[in-house]
């Protein structure tokens, strides 16, 4: 086993594993907090992939900025631990059994997809931040344009909904 | 890259964008009148609509393969621009009786346009998501504009919250099948799928498709429907209603046709008859007009999905003529729902609504009750008007697909819508008028009669001539 | 022994060496504080431990390890004692990337005087500083007190707002160099090509950032003693009141650091290279320059905490989304455009 594949191991796992906490807590900072390790291990995963501006940009966008609005929200709504007794009703079970069954076959198929596939030389020099802001400014410059909009449609939405007088 | 030949081929999309941006400073600059946002924006629209029109015959696939104006595309851009076209007509007025009448209400329905055209032009799977985000996003906001209504934003929260669980499965699918293919751009996997059928890719595919369905409103993902229509803005219920639907149908069909998945024709069958059921059942116990418009909008993507499931050109061709029809008739109907519809006193709910208060109709405002009948008989499918061709497209496309069993459990189910519709137009003419209001006329704006007028007009002319569409989209009948 | 294991023994020297020397820098920084803030009012300031009080800060690590470590009854345990730790991680480790020197050569081996060259050393440090919010935003939580609460909410506004501007003035200077690697910007900044001449809005841009996200005056709302008690660490005492303690001036020697390597050259020296000493004693002076500069930066921010009065946080919101924003903005276009200008010239 070689090193990159312990440090996989480790994340992996701990990524699986935040994730479940993060669904079964009862506190929601609690749930938030796994959430954030949830992220983090997932960027490290990135850079398992040589996808190292990925990798930064999940920190400094996840972790940094909309997570720290998420417990912001959190705090100012003053939620309360919910104490009641967690009950095992029918519908818990088969949501429980139904996204079991989806991981199992997600799981399978994108194993045997990319079974004893090698990253290649490209792959490997996508993931720097010279190669995707070459593409991403010629290939799919008409991408980041719409996204501009996408972006700007949303702020404008927001405003409309949220501002306290409107007009 | 985009390079200056390639704009030319855009303009429409351009001008949309534009139009979205420059509508957004009018309303800042102009906050007393709502005019001149309200005739910009409609005045874009219409210089869309005819710049697409104009170049409808392109066939081209521009800037590093990101969109794809074919033929097709323009048909089903020209159809989303349309309902748009006629869901401003009808706004202002409406807006303004509801005090909603914000600028941003026309640059938001703007943007959300710019994503219908983009997905509908996308040749990238990357291009189809940004459009449908863009167009979901807007579709959310609007829901939501009644703030002070506790039904529209329960009606927003909802939409977004399903919405962006969708997206989820959406974006889960599309990485699966560049997994497996190791593209993004939608002619280059169309062009390998026959070699790349592995588990992984018809997953993906299955997963891009739940997250169409669930915009469309095909059978287990139709939940969201009558409670976000009924909570949403009249008139934006009809857009979303008709101009959503023809960008999620137009961004999907050109790929399944493509695909040609004729081993899963069964599974597609059963979508079908399922989203038929569902909505005409269901409908026969409504007692609230957007909530039964929201029901047959849900059949209607019922008959859309029979066309899907037949899979061949002429499918196409039904399923275009049927969404140019709807648009009228659907989009119609909710207008003339909105020039009626009221508030309560106190501003928290809508009024004017329900069956009961439809009561009489005819005697208070006989062109509003013979537009709605007009509307409603075509919805029902019967013929001389629009909604009656449209069907018969793409039962008959179905028949030559060897689907007959599929299409006579189409034709039994909408004989079955017809009780519903009846019902209405029953109240409207053959009951006596209640309440304190009763005997009055229904105020009608004259902008809002104009767009009725647009819809009548449409009904009627493509009920009795359908050939017209045929031969403007000459290549349809290739 | 393999070449690997020399270059990870390496490695782990210059760690040590740096945070050996960090940390000490935060306890005479600490030091300094006290010192320069009495002189500004007039007094003497600690003058008794050792000449002139230098033994002060030895004295007030062992004055806070004795104390009792109290928690509140109804705090979340686990989350209160991550929150100071997350705020020393974070700043001791953004010093990973900042080179504070060039190459020297040792028994014929060559060493970068940087712990990590990465090649996305910008982004890096950018991210590291988004994530010392949450030391802030927990402890005030966890706390389980108001006053916390009011702190840590106060602080990740206030953070995201400046954040942002922070990178939009940032990113003016990645246009120049095109690179995100710490190494390359130092580098291009030789003779007197520093680039707060050449970006001087970007550099005041990232300058008062820079202080709202180290909290410091005149951005300290979070800890506003008048308003909050002691802010986000008013439950907070013994060890891990002391790792906040460390973490707040870590926090300042790393953003004078920071600034230093952006905006001030870094350890270049101007034209020591013309001046013909042996390479060791360039190594050195390099060194000694960069910490120099470091030095005064750290010294600017204590200057500016004992003269200029606190925000108000209006005031403070306004700055930043009314003025810091479109500045760092209007700093990245202009700067593009000469960028254009220039290249389509030559």
């Amino acid at each position: 086993m070689n090193i990159e594949t312990i440090i996989f191991l480790v994340f992996g796992i701990t990524a699986v594993v935040s994730a479940v906490l993060m669904v079964t807590r009862k506190n929601p900072i609690i749930s938030a907090i796994f959430l954030i390790l949830n992220f983090f291990t997932v960027a490290v995963i990135y850079l398992l992939l040589k996808a190292q501006f990925i990798a930064i940009i999940q920190v400094l966008v996840y972790m940094g900025a909309i997570m720290v609005l998420f417990l912001f929200v959190i705090m100012l709504l003053n939620l309360k631990e919910n104490k009641k007794p967690s009950e095992y009703s029918f519908k818990k079970i088969t949501a429980i059994l139904i996204s079991i069954l989806l991981a199992l076959l997600l799981g399978t198929s994108v194993y045997f997809g990319f079974q004893g596939k090698q990253m290649n030389e490209v792959a490997e020099k996508i993931g720097t931040a010279e190669s995707l802001g070459r593409t991403l400014f010629t290939t799919y410059s008409f991408h980041v344009l719409a996204a501009g909009m996408l972006l700007l449609a949303a702020i404008v939405g927001a405003v409309m909904l949220a501002k306290k007088k409107f007009e | 890259m985009i390079n200056f030949n390639d704009l030319k081929e855009i303009i429409p999309l351009i001008i949309i964008a534009a139009s979205a941006l420059i509508s957004l400073l009018i309303a800042v600059y102009s906050k007393k009148s709502g005019m001149p946002v309200y005739v910009f924006s409609l005045l874009a629209v219409l210089a869309a609509l005819i710049f697409t029109g104009l170049n409808v015959t392109k066939d081209v696939i521009i800037i590093s393969e990101m969109l794809r104006i074919n033929p097709y595309s323009n048909a089903f851009c020209m159809i989303a621009l349309l309902s748009v076209f006629i869901t401003f007509m009808a706004s202002k007025d409406y807006l303004e009786k509801l005090g909603i009448n914000f600028g941003e209400y026309y640059s938001i329905l703007l943007f959300a346009l710019f994503g219908m055209m983009t997905m509908i032009y996308a040749n990238d799977m990357l291009t189809v998501f940004i459009g449908l985000e863009t167009m979901s996003i807007c579709f959310y906001v609007l829901t939501g504009l009644l703030r002070k209504r506790m039904k529209s934003n329960e009606s927003a929260m909802k939409y977004f919250l399903l919405g962006a669980f969708m997206t989820g499965f959406l974006l889960y699918g599309m990485s699966l099948i560049y997994g497996a293919t190791g593209y993004t751009n939608i002619t280059k996997i169309l062009a390998t799928y026959t070699a790349i059928r592995t588990p992984m890719f018809l997953i993906g595919l299955a997963l891009f498709m739940i997250g169409f369905f669930f915009k469309i409103g095909i059978f287990p993902f139709q939940m969201w429907i009558p409670d976000v229509y009924e909570g949403a803005p009249t008139v934006v219920s009809g857009m979303m209603s008709t101009a959503g639907k023809v960008a999620a149908v137009g961004t999907l069909i050109p790929v399944l046709i493509t695909l040609n998945l004729v081993e899963y024709k069964m599974l597609f069958s059963i979508l079908a008859t399922l989203t038929m059921l569902y909505g005409n059942i269901v409908a026969l116990s409504q007692s609230n007009l957007k909530r039964l418009l929201a029901y047959s909008s849900i059949a209607s993507a019922g008959y859309i999905m029979v066309g899907i499931t037949s899979m061949s050109d002429l499918s196409i061709k039904g399923i275009a003529f049927y969404l140019l029809a709807y648009v009228f008739m659907q989009l119609g109907a909710f207008i003339v729902v909105s020039v009626f519809e009221n508030s309560t006193p106190d501003g928290k709910d809508f009024r004017n609504v329900t069956f009961d208060e439809y009561k009489g109709l005819a005697k208070r405002s006989p062109v509003l009750a013979i537009a709605l009948t007009v509307f409603l008989l075509s919805l029902a499918g019967i013929p001389p008007f629009a909604g009656f061709w449209g069907k018969y497209y793409i039962f008959y496309a179905a028949i030559k697909s060897d689907l007959i069993w599929l299409s006579v459990i189409a034709i039994l189910l909408s004989v079955i819508s017809v009780y519903y519709y009846l019902k209405v137009i029953v109240y409207m003419w053959f009951k006596e008028p209640e309440g304190e209001t009763s005997g009055e006329a229904v105020p009608v704006k004259a902008l809002s009669y104009a767009a009725i007028m647009v819809s009548l007009a449409g009904t009627l002319l493509f009920g009795l001539y359908p050939d017209l569409f045929f031969t403007f989209f000459k290549f349809l009948i290739k | 022994m393999p070449d690997w294991s020399i270059d990870i023994i390496i490695t782990l020297i210059k760690i040590v060496v740096v945070e050996l020397v960090l940390l000490t820098g935060v306890a005479y920084t600490v030091y300094a504080e006290r010192r320069v803030s009495a002189f500004i009012q007039h007094r003497y300031g600690p003058n008794r431990v050792g000449y002139q009080g230098l033994l002060q800060p030895l004295a007030d690590v062992f004055k806070l390890i004795m104390k009792e470590d109290i928690v509140p009854e109804r705090a979340n345990k686990f989350v209160h004692s991550l929150a100071p730790a997350i705020s020393l991680f974070v700043a001791l480790s953004t010093f990973a990337v900042i080179p504070f020197g060039d190459k020297i050569l040792i028994a014929g081996k060559e060493i970068k005087l940087q712990i990590a060259d990465v090649n996305i050393g910008v982004l890096y440090i950018l991210a590291l500083l988004s994530l010392g919010v949450y030391g802030i935003t927990l402890s005030g939580w966890s706390s389980n007190s108001k006053y916390s609460l009011l702190g840590g909410l106060r602080s990740s506004a206030q953070m995201i707002s400046y954040e942002l501007s922070m990178g939009l003035a940032v990113l003016g200077l990645i246009l120049i160099n095109s690179s995100f690697r710490l190494d390359t910007i130092v580098m291009n900044q030789y003779g007197w090509k520093w680039n707060i001449i050449l970006q001087p809005i970007g550099f005041i841009t990232f300058l008062v950032a820079s202080f709202a996200e180290t909290n410091r005056t005149p951005f300290d709302l979070p800890e506003a003693e008048q308003e909050l008690v002691g802010g986000y660490h008013t439950e907070y005492s013994s060890t891990k009141f002391a790792l906040f303690f460390m973490a707040e001036y870590a926090a300042v020697i790393v953003s004078s650091a920071i600034i230093t390597t952006l905006y001030l050259g870094g350890w270049q020296f101007p034209y020591l290279q013309t001046f013909g000493l042996p390479d060791m004693a360039v190594s050195i002076i390099q060194v000694l320059t960069f910490c120099g500069k470091t030095a005064f930066m750290v010294f600017f921010f204590i200057w500016v905490r004992w003269t200029i009065p606190r925000f108000r946080y209006d005031q403070l919101m306004n700055i930043g989304w009314k003025v810091m924003l479109p500045a760092a903005l209007t700093n990245l276009i202009l700067t593009a455009i000469v960028i254009t200008i220039i290249k389509l010239n030559s």
